[in-house]
This record gives C-alpha cells, structure tokens and sequence, in this order.
C-alpha cells in the first residue's frame, strides 16, 4: 500500500511545484504586465500633454517672433527683453516631469544654437549646444519631423521631444522639450524589490525544480542499473519489487521458467557454460515476447514472464500458446559450444493465467511457484497451469507468516503417542502453529504453501526444532518433529540438524524425523542416501500417512525406516471393512518381521481404540488418548482413555 | 537542455521591463573619458596629463583616472582646470593651458582656453579658437565642432 502511493505522493510533490512555479511566475507577469501597462498608460497622457503645449507654443512663437531665426538670433540678442519674454513663455510650458524645455537653431555651420531657454540651467542666446546624435538631429530640424527620441542614456532624462517651428517650408528654430519622469522612477523603485523578491524565488524555487530533476535523473539512471540483471541484461528481482505495485495484472498472465538440471549443466561444464546456459534462456525467450511482455530474472535458473494479454484475449489459451512454444523452441534450439558442442537445455514452466482468481501479486507468485514445482516433479520439460481451484484458494498472505515468525509467534503444540494399551505415553509428536495478531492459531496447512521454499521456511524450521529441543532436553522423553521431503533434500536444513546434533547429541538421539509428502517421489536411490545422512546423526526416522493413497511398498523395503504411521483412511475403513482390518494386521506383521513400528493415528474416539485393540499396532495415537498440548507433563502421564466420543 | 535554457529564459523575460532612467550607464565613466580626451588633446606630449584642479570638490572625471595625475604644486602641472573662478593672483601665476568647468567663467577668465561642462543633462564642450591659438594649442580634427570663433 505505502509503495503503490509513492507515484502519487510523486505526482503531487510535482504538481505542488508546478503549481508555486506557475503561482509565481503569473504573480510576476502580472506586477510586469501592470506596471507596464501603468507606464503606457502614463507616457501616453504626458506625451499627448506635451505636445499640445509645443504645439500652442510653436504657434504662439510664429506670431510673435516673425522674421529668419538669424533675424530672431540678432534681435535676442540685442534686445534681451524680447529674450526674457520668450524665455517665459518656455517656462510656461514647464511642469514636474518636464525638466528642460528650450528652443534651438541651426546655423549655416550646422552648430545648434540657444534662442530661448525656459529650464533652470539656462544656456545663454547663439550659445553652442551638443545634443548626443548631431546628425539625426540636424535631420529632423531639416525635414521638419516631429519626433521624440529616447534620451535615457542621460542622467535625469527620460525622452525628448524635437519640435521643429515650420513657416511654411523652412524650419525656423526647434523646440527641444526633455521630460524626465520621476513617477516613472518611483514606479521602478516600487516594483523593483517585488520584482526582484519573486524573481529570487523563481529563481530558487527552479533551482530547487532542477536540483529535484537532477536527482530524479540520477536516481532514474542508478535505478535502471540496479534493476537489470548484469549478466542477462534483464530486468531482475529489483525491477519486479517495482512491477507488482504498477502492472495492471488483470491484462497479464506469469509464466515462471527454470532451466532444468541447471545445477548438472554448472557442475559438469563449469559456471561458464552455465552462465552460457542462462544467455542462451534469454535469447529464446526474448525472440518470443512481444513488446509489452515482461522478462524477470527472478533469481539463479529462474525467470519470470508478465505476457500482456489485450482487450478480447483468451488469457488461459494465450498462456499455453507461449509456454508451449518456449517450450518448442528450447527444444529445437540447442546451445553450442565451441567445446562441448550441442547441449540440448530444458525448462520446466508454471503458468498462471490472469483472467480469473487472486491477484495479489505474493499469492500468484506463490501459486505459480507451485504450479512450477509441480511441473517439476512430473519429470520436467512441461508446463503446469495453476488451476482455478488453486487460484480462488485463499491461502495466508506471505508477508503475514513471515512477519509472524520474525517476531518469533511459533508455537510449538506435543501430541502424546501411546503405547497400544492406550496408557502409556511412550513419545511427543511436535505439531508448528503460528499465533495471529488476534491471539488464534494458523495451523500448517494455512501457512506452509505461503513460505514453501523461502528463506522464512528455513527460519521457521530452524524455530521449530530449536523449540523442541528445548523442550525435551528437559523431558528425557523420545520425540518427532515433521519434515516435508523437499526439507530433507534442502542442503540448509540438513546443514542446520547436523549442526544442533553437534550441540545436542542426547536430544537429538532422542529426535525422530516424521516424513511427510514423499508419495510422489520415485527416486528411492536418491531418498535411501539422503535419509541415511539424518540416521547417521542417529535420528529415527518415521514415515507418515503410509496404507493409502500412493502407498509405494518398494519404499518400505529400500529405505531406512524405523517406523510407519497408517494413514487415518485404512484406521477408519477398519470399523467397518473386514478386508481392511486384514490389511491392517499383515501389514502391522510385516513391519514387525522386519523390525519396524507401526503406529496408528485418528484414534479419535472409542470405538477406533477398542477396533484397534484387534490389531497388533505398536504405537496408538489421536485427539480420544490425547490432544496436543502446549507442554509437557513432568512425569509422563500413564492413563485410563476418556470414556467419551 | 534546450528545455532547462527555455525554463530559464521565460521568466527572465517576464521581468523585462524599460531600464529605468536612473540605472543607465552614466556618470563617472563617461565623464572620465570625456575628461581624459580634452586634456590629452590639450597636452599632446604627454602621456600621462598633470593636472592641477582649483574649485570646489574635484569632479569624478579628474578623480581616480588613469590618464591623469592630479597635482597639488601649480608648477607641476601641464593643465589647470577651474572649477570656480579662482583669485587675480593666482591667475597671474598660470602659465598652463587653461580649462573652465562652467560656460560662464570662460567670460571672466581671459586666458581658459575652453569650457567643459554639463548642461541640459548633457556634456558639453566648447574651445575658443582665437585662446587655442594664443597657447599655441593645436586640437585634433574631432574637436572640430566644438571650436568656436566666438564666446556668445
């Protein structure tokens, strides 16, 4: 849950900061855009202002100083009254924004020359006066143009307006008006440290907008890296941590791929060749995937697919179609190598077709791991589908179980076993149950399928036996403990008995080992060593649920037992089967002559225990005699079988 | 990256406004300049101009200018410049080329041989032909417009 939020708490981070970018940008256009618009707006009034007083002025000037601007020039200049006069119709035109009003001629040399002068700093008559651009100016006093030009490299100055006088064709002095505008300084001075603070922020908070892109750039760039597989190239179990929170699993169905005998091909090639093996794996099924399919290298031989099933598609025939032809393809394509030539591999598949059923990504895993395993076990270089029971099965969550046994809620029930007197309590069968967060007990068959083959499954073993150990250290009592097959032919947990064996002798020595789901094995060879390695350590070892089902007499003969337990059926079937009771005593006789014992279990209410008294069974065993229990009596208990059903 | 440039150059033009009138390029740059033109026009020879400045505060052209060498003993100096209208006396001392702050004080003193002053928000320079001739100073042909045969 808290990592499929993480896109979304991403995207809202993002959108936030497009958000107070966006805030803040609009917010600065906008103080931009007005005070802009202020300026226009303001520069339209005073010019429109300005050049209404220039024209009253000109006109004004045309009918009071008639004459050529040299006549003019030498009449201001003898007469100072007249001067004065036109001096103060300049200073007439004055106002706050306008700072220098005066009025020019041109001379035959091209030298602009003060008339009249309305400004503070008044230039004196025919004095010599430099605008900055002589020549445009000359231009526009020539071609009688009214123009305002843009004066703001000048300390002060804002714009200025050129005016030339005109009598009829001939320019006959220019008005200069140089207009400076202290609100338009005060408006910068204003705005400038609003401007100035969004800016900074703009500017960090882009800043910071990069700095998180850079991250995410690298963070992207490490990620890419670190969910592909070095060696494949594809993606390996840190992407698959990412696919399960963002497929849409409804559109896929998972194909888990194990290249069989992997550990045959590493041992006999050498890694090499194995590592060749694996390339050559990814090759074939990359030709077969298409482009929104999905290639896992979920760990060692194994691979996973998510094969994109579109709209319409029949996701179960779609599966098979590509477990089929992977499984075509690996057969028509053997790898070569230079050395050893053709070597043919093989995988095994387990297919879960999405269309129906769970989708919570764990338990698919789980179910298609089954599925592989029981691929698998059926001789390999097929396929398995998980079947639309397995799929509606709701089996625990496996973070759940783990959770549980890494805060160590195993609890470890013993079950008396009996002599047939049903008296005599002569061993303890350990039963695993795990405490819920709402204090009831998992049994087994809740939990096993969830951590089976896992690193949890290990754990709990390694919890198990250490629980029971220290239990019957202290009960000088024989005891069982169960194991599935599978456990006794894992290395880890061989590794682990050997290792308490070492630490406990006595206990140990007083360990059985119940073996469970062994039907289906067909390798007595293989089973006979591996069982010979735990009766080394001196561990007895028992066989369970044997008479029923695929009950396989070779085993009894090949292996190293010291014990069977008859399945529940053949008890049960005996209160009302005679043929089933002689079964029971040629068997129970059978183990006897060949120095095994027999136990019976389900002795679940009086009439099996009195029916079994007619059998010669060594051991008896059930919830009539005894129930599990969290501990162990003190002394053992020696009693009369409940007078109840 | 051109994305990460476009970023960066939208909003730097949101904040585009006109320069405002009192942030232009101004002040004692241009007036160093023009200052340093006039005096090394008014003394050829050198490379360095020493001058020796009579008026109020010195004016940012003369201060701080590397193509000048203010100097406090008159008879070091290869240019005056007069910032206000000093003594008879010490006028009579001057023998250097003479240059005035103000277009008015080229009237009282007889000999300044130009004005460069401020006017209008302007710089503005004026050489008197006939004053140029008695220092036997000869300008070059860009100083052309601003000689004057006449003081008005």
């Amino acid at each position: 849950m808290q990592r499929s939020l993480q896109p979304l708490v991403r995207l809202t981070l993002y959108l936030v900061l497009i958000l107070l970018i966006s805030g803040i940008f609009w917010l600065a256009a906008t103080v931009t855009h007005s005070a802009g618009r202020l300026e226009q707006t303001f520069i339209a009034t005073i010019e429109s202002t300005i050049y209404q007083r220039a024209e009253r002025f000109a006109h004004q000037f045309l009918r009071d100083h008639p004459g050529t601007a040299s006549e003019l020039s030498a009449r201001l200049l003898a007469q100072p009254e007249e001067r004065r006069r036109c001096d103060e119709k300049l200073e007439l035109m004055r106002d706050q924004y306008i700072r220098y009003v005066y009025l020019l001629w041109l001379d035959p040399q091209g030298r602009f020359r003060f008339l009249c002068d309305g400004s503070d700093d008044k230039g004196h008559t025919l004095q010599k006066f430099d605008p900055d651009r002589p020549k445009l100016w000359m231009e526009i006093y020539r071609r009688g143009e009214i123009r305002i030009l843009d004066q703001s490299q000048y300390r002060g100055l804002w714009k200025s307006l050129l005016f030339p006088i005109r009598d009829g064709n001939r320019t006959r002095a220019m008005l200069v008006v140089d207009y400076s505008t202290e609100f338009l300084t005060t408006l910068h001075r204003l705005i400038s440290p609003v401007q100035n603070t969004l800016r900074t922020i703009l500017y960090i908070t882009i800043g910071l907008a990069l700095l998180i892109f850079v991250q995410l750039l690298l963070l992207f760039l490490i990620r890419n890296k670190s969910i592909r597989d070095p060696l494949t190239g594809v993606h390996n179990r840190g992407a698959l941590r990412h696919m399960r929170y963002s497929l849409p699993w409804k559109h896929y169905n998972l194909l888990m791929i194990d290249l069989d005998h992997f550990k045959h091909i590493n041992d006999t090639y050498g890694h090499d060749v194995g590592d060749m093996a694996l390339l050559h794996t990814v090759k074939i099924l990359r030709k077969l995937l298409h482009r929104k399919d999905h290639l896992v290298r979920h760990g060692g031989e194994e691979f996973l697919i998510f094969q994109y099933c579109g709209k319409g598609v029949d996701h179960r025939r779609h599966g098979i179609d590509l477990a089929e032809a992977i499984l075509r393809a690996f057969r028509e394509t053997p790898m070569h190598h230079p050395a050893y030539g053709e070597i043919h591999l093989r995988v095994s598949i387990g297919l879960y077709a999405s269309s129906s059923g769970n989708k919570e990504f764990d338990q698919v895993l789980k179910k298609t791991d089954l599925a592989l395993y029981r691929a698998k076990s059926s001789g390999r270089d097929c396929y398995m589908e998980v079947s639309g029971e397995e799929k509606r099965s709701d089996t625990v969550k496996f973070d759940n179980v783990k959770r549980y046994i890494e805060q160590n809620r195993i609890v470890c029930e013993y079950q008396p076993i009996f002599l047939r007197d049903g008296k005599t309590v002569v061993k303890y069968e350990t039963l695993v149950r795990l405490r819920q967060d709402d204090g009831t007990l998992l049994y087994p068959n809740d939990f096993l399928n969830a951590i089976w083959q896992t690193n949890t499954y290990i754990r709990m073993t390694r919890q198990v036996l250490e629980k029971a150990i220290e239990t019957f250290r202290e009960h000088p009592i024989p005891f069982s403990v169960n194991f599935a097959l599978q456990d006794l032919l894992d290395e880890n947990i061989f590794a682990l008995i050997r290792e308490m064996a070492s630490r406990e002798p006595e206990t140990i020595s007083r360990m059985s080992i119940e073996v469970l789901e062994y039907h289906n094995f067909t390798n007595v060879e293989r089973l006979s060593t591996v069982l010979h390695r735990f009766k080394d350590l001196g561990i007895s070892i028992i066989l369970d649920d044997f008479g029923a089902g695929h009950a396989n007499f070779l085993i009894l003969q090949h292996l190293p037992i010291d014990e069977f337990k008859i399945d529940r059926q053949l008890i049960v079937e005996n209160l009302k089967n005679p043929k089933a009771k002689k079964l029971l005593i040629a068997l129970t006789r059978y183990a006897r002559e060949t120095g095994m014992k027999t136990t019976a279990e389900f002795v679940a209410d009086e009439q099996i225990f009195r029916a079994l008294q007619e059998i010669p069974v060594d051991y008896l065993q059930g919830y009539y005699l005894g129930r599990p229990s969290l501990r162990i009596p003190d002394t053992a208990p020696s009693r009369e079988p409940k007078n109840k059903k | 990256m051109r994305t990460i440039g476009l970023f960066l150059l939208v909003p730097w033009l949101a904040f585009a406004l006109p320069q405002p009138v009192h942030a232009s390029p101004q002040g004692s740059t241009l007036e160093k300049r023009i200052m340093s033109k006039i005096l090394r026009a008014l003394t050829p020879h050198r490379q360095r101009v020493r001058v020796y400045y009579y008026g109020g505060s010195t004016p940012a052209g003369l201060r701080n200018n590397d193509a000048i060498l203010l100097t406090s003993q008159l008879a070091d100096a290869d240019v005056v410049v007069l910032g206000s209208t000093p003594p008879r006396t010490l006028l009579r001392k001057i023998r250097q080329p003479i240059l005035v702050l103000e277009y008015g004080m080229l009237r009282h003193v007889s000999r300044a041989v130009g004005a460069y002053f401020w006017q209008k928000g302007r710089p503005n320079i004026i050489m008197i032909r006939s004053r140029l001739s008695r220092a036997g100073i000869r300008l070059p042909a860009e100083f052309d417009r601003y000689i004057e045969n006449t003081l008005w």
